[in-house]
């Protein structure tokens, strides 16, 4: 789908437009999930369109709402290692440690106050949590609860039966709590 | 301690849609970025000896085109820009400095991928699209009120070095009857300004190259020129706050738009800590340093522990700057 992009007429410039504003909506609340950050979000939807557009060369499968996500989920990894807030806050914030860090936050953002601060800050524990996880366990934790996608669908995607899927969820989900209770998080 | 299951299904059940203004600014950027792709192939396409027969035909072409283009800039402008390569382009902005106008010879670049964009942003796409070689001189002439006088020229230079360039910007500032003289000269109002600072009556087929030639034969400083309007910077450094929330101190303060006040460069905030406010400058604690441009995102607020170690204290933030400046409000706060 995506090689009408560079075939480069004036109409097909236009397709351009609507892939953005086709798969924008989804795009944006799997940004948004992963950052619980509009201006991160923002960032984020735009980093992954340019990076879709500089790697039109090494698409190749018809799958391309999975590569847009896997490239939006990429991303938000390299700029997760890039951001020490997360790494500091996460380690330090909960772990009776001192708390030394700077949030970034846009000038625009509404999330200061204190009940989204605290709220953020647990969800993102989660994250860091999810992103240890194994691969596969990773992969349908993001897909259910990051993308919000039904079983079928990922069951579908996956090439897998929805018994699968589902188990692979309850076996993440056990190993988060796991990892979290070795932490006293939970 | 929280509950696992709860918290997944609050990510999941999170509805929110990208602004209409976000799909906007993306779909552009995916246009320019596809368009600098296809520039980029066409660049490479064209061979060196049709580069140069267009090169000669420039100046004539450029000064008979600005000569109209000057005419037809948008009435809506609130400032024009003048970028001088070896050939010219006028680019017009709103009055929040979003390009709404380009004219000139843009060679492989489409003007349609610059509007919308900051100005910093379309003079370093202009740049990039035209032949240019290390170090060349590019002249950027602002023409309008004096807000609009803060262009970044490092944050020019940081895009231009994506593109692997390096080039000498310069910079010019006048008012519109400096734009309006130029016009009655049928040049280039960046030209006219420079050529005015230099002293030198500028004739219309001159371009910025030998006008430099012309400055420099006469011993004086191309630098020094375009740095006599600089305005100065207004130096400041965040003024905080804080809340106490639960087991947390929760410091912050507010953006601040160090493009107006005329810094183009990088600041340090320095998160500072004493028992005194007197020791806020003689003898603080260092708790955290971030760096970060004047035009790119900034820390706005900073956590700590609510506990013994972090209150009775002091705290503040300096600002340094590239120039070694520090600046330290003595608005601190008091955590009791």
């Amino acid at each position: 789908m995506m090689f009408l992009l560079l075939a480069l007429t004036e109409d097909e410039r236009q397709s351009v437009s609507e892939y953005v504003a086709l798969y924008g909506k989804d795009l944006y609340n799997f940004a948004y999930r992963l950052t619980l950050n509009k201006a991160k979000a923002e960032d984020l939807f735009q980093q992954t369109w340019l990076k879709v557009v500089n790697n039109l060369d090494k698409y190749e499968d018809d799958h391309f709402k999975a590569w847009l996500f896997k490239i939006c989920s990429n991303q938000f990894k390299d700029n997760y290692r890039k951001d020490k807030r997360y790494s500091k806050l996460v380690k330090d914030d909960y772990a009776d440690s001192q708390t030394k860090d700077f949030v970034l936050t846009s000038a625009q953002s509404t999330e200061n106050t204190e009940t989204k601060v605290e709220n953020r800050n647990r969800k993102m524990i989660i994250l860091k949590h999810i992103n240890n996880l194994p691969e596969k366990q990773r992969q349908v934790i993001l897909m259910f609860y990051y993308r919000a996608m039904k079983y079928d669908e990922i069951a579908e995607q996956l090439n897998c039966p929805v018994g699968t899927v589902r188990s692979r969820i309850n076996t993440a989900k056990k190993t988060l709590k796991l990892q979290m209770e070795g932490e006293s998080y939970v | 301690m929280f509950n696992i299951e709860k918290e997944l299904d609050e990510i999941r059940s999170i509805d929110v849609s990208p602004s209409k203004n976000l799909i906007d600014t993306t779909t552009r950027m995916v246009k320019a970025k596809i368009s600098e792709y296809k520039a980029v192939k066409a660049k490479i396409r064209r061979s060196n000896i049709i580069k140069l027969s267009a090169m000669a035909a420039l100046p004539a072409a450029a000064s008979i085109l600005l000569a109209v283009v000057i005419g037809l800039v948008s009435p809506r402008a609130a400032a024009y820009y003048t970028v001088d390569i070896n050939q010219s382009i006028v680019m017009s902005v709103d009055e929040k400095g979003y390009v709404i106008d380009v004219q000139g010879e843009l060679v492989t670049l489409d003007e349609y991928v610059l509007k919308g964009e900051t100005i910093e942003y379309a003079i370093s796409q202009t740049i990039t699209f035209a032949d240019v070689t290390e170090n060349q001189h590019i002249l950027i002439g602002c023409f309008g009120d004096d807000k609009y006088n803060n262009i970044s020229k490092n944050q020019i230079a940081y895009y231009l070095d994506d593109a692997d360039l390096s080039v000498n910007l310069l910079s010019v500032h006048g008012t519109m009857n400096d734009w309006n003289e130029a016009e009655k000269l049928d040049t280039s109002a960046g030209l006219y300004l420079l050529g005015e600072f230099a002293q030198i009556n500028i004739d219309t087929d001159m371009d910025l190259t030998a006008l430099i030639y012309i400055i420099e034969s006469s011993g004086k400083n191309i630098n020094l020129l375009t740095n006599l309007n600089a305005e100065p910077i207004n130096y400041t450094a965040p003024q905080l706050e804080y809340y106490i929330n639960n087991n947390y101190i929760n410091i912050y303060w507010d953006y601040i738009d160090y493009k107006s006040l005329n810094y183009d460069g990088n600041i340090t905030y320095r998160l500072l800590s004493a028992d005194t406010a007197l020791e806020l400058v003689s003898d603080a604690t260092i708790l955290d340093t971030y760096s970060f441009a004047s035009w790119d995102r900034q820390p706005i607020d900073y956590t700590l522990p609510y506990d013994k170690e972090h209150t009775n204290k002091y705290y503040a933030i300096a600002a340094i700057y590239d120039d070694n400046t520090i600046v330290l409000l003595d608005e601190y706060i008091y955590v009791d």
